[in-house]
């Protein structure tokens, strides 16, 4: 393990004057964390640039130094508080809560929904953090939405029916569950699979069972590996008897 | 809320009031505890959510911010691929926000950590008060309070978007 000194030297030589005190892990992974203030130079850019600090990162590396930057950027504790609050006010019936991640001059929002957002919705959420972070002059580059309640995704219904074909609706459902992905209602699911009939995904079979297509089978593809979808087929098969 | 959050508000604020006090040193003390335990209370909400999804998560703490930013966010990168391949443009939605979601849990954990690795190890590194806040080695407790949360729902992110597009 590296010793403070040992790193302060190194970080000199790179031009970089940490924040406070350098911390080493206290396990074997024998990585340092660096705190260093990011600011804004007269160009609006920031310094040191992200490109500098990944080229310092890696010599430092060549040199046995795995150092990890911890970045600290100018208002960033007055900025979060301030645009939740902002966002809160205009939106309490959408949303529950909102973060944001800051670099020197762009920041991306997160936010928490209370429920699924229109378009329309989303966009007035976007506008309102536009405009509050245009004051700090800092670009907003995206809003993006934490999950809520998840119900089970197209995704999810055709890899589980690739499992189970030909798929009986309640072991469908059933396999869902397993997965935490808990079906609101069978009818729900019946609405759902019907859609992706149509769509040309999967086939109802005269018993009431369902099949992908071969279209389907060919765009979710295949993997050669121990991940292999074709191997938990086989498995399933295996156990179901068949 | 879990307990180890209610724990370490319980010591920011005992931290607030002996200074208050005028009794610095212990109020620096619990102070340092209370970064401590807002960081295990991240880590464990973390631990808890990814460990299911992602067995080979890393029991050392520093290593975590790589995993994210390597094993992780590449995983995600491929089922975002994969779900979009086949239409379900939702679930690419959520593989992309959890890419992003691991990237800023990575920095966020091993900011977290570096804290509690100067609470802990650093009594030298001084806890220096503000009005109705303090911070070490400029990190405010403030932020430190958010950790859990933003862990949380980063990690639940995560989690969900691997059972949505879990093709095995």
């Amino acid at each position: 393990m590296p010793t403070e000194a040992d790193v302060r030297a190194a970080l000199e030589l790179e031009g970089l004057r940490p924040l406070g005190a350098i911390a080493c892990g206290d396990d074997e992974s024998g990585i340092v964390f660096v705190t260093l203030a990011i600011v804004r130079d007269a160009d609006n850019k920031q310094q040191p640039s992200n490109s500098s600090l990944r080229s310092a990162s890696a010599r430092l590396k060549a040199r046995g130094l795995n150092v990890e930057f911890l970045l600290r950027y100018e208002h960033a504790e007055e900025i979060e508080p301030a645009l939740r609050a902002t966002l809160l006010h205009g939106h309490i019936d959408h949303i529950r809560n909102a973060f944001v991640s800051l670099s020197s001059d762009e920041a991306r929002v997160w936010v928490e929904p209370k429920r699924a957002l229109s378009i329309e919705e989303l966009h007035q959420i976007k506008h309102r953090a536009k405009t509050f972070l245009a004051l700090f002059d800092i670009r907003l580059t995206e809003v993006l939405l934490t999950s809520e309640e998840l119900l089970p995704s197209r995704f999810a219904m055709l890899t589980a029916i690739r499992q189970l074909a030909p798929a009986d609706i309640s072991d469908l459902a059933l396999a869902l569950t397993r997965r935490s992905l808990p079906v609101p209602s069978i009818d729900w699911l019946v609405r759902r699979l019907d859609s992706m009939r149509k769509s040309g995904d999967i086939v109802r079979l005269a018993n009431g069972k369902y099949v992908l297509t071969r279209y389907a089978l060919y765009r979710l593809g295949t993997a050669k590996n121990k991940m292999s979808p074709d191997v938990a087929r086989l498995l399933a098969l295996a156990r179901r008897g068949s | 809320m879990i307990v180890l959050e209610v724990v370490a508000n319980h010591l920011k604020a005992h931290a607030l009031q002996l200074e208050s006090q005028a009794s610095l040193e212990d109020a620096s003390l619990f102070g340092r505890s209370a970064f401590n335990r807002f960081y295990y209370a991240a880590f464990l909400l973390v631990k808890k959510q990814l460990k299911p999804v992602f067995p080979d998560l890393p029991s050392k703490h520093a290593s975590i911010p790589q995993f994210l930013r390597g094993t992780v966010e590449r995983e995600l990168r491929r089922r975002k691929g994969q779900a979009r391949k086949v239409g379900d443009h939702p679930s690419a939605q959520l593989a992309y926000n959890a890419r992003i979601a691991a990237l800023e849990l990575a920095d966020l954990l091993a900011l977290g950590y570096g804290a509690r690795v100067n609470a802990d190890y650093h009594p030298e590194i001084p806890v220096s008060f503000y009005e109705r806040g303090f911070k070490l080695n400029e990190v405010r407790i403030s932020e430190a309070e958010s950790w859990p949360h933003k862990a949380g729902k980063f990690s639940a992110t995560i989690s969900d978007a691997m059972r949505q597009t879990n093709a095995y």
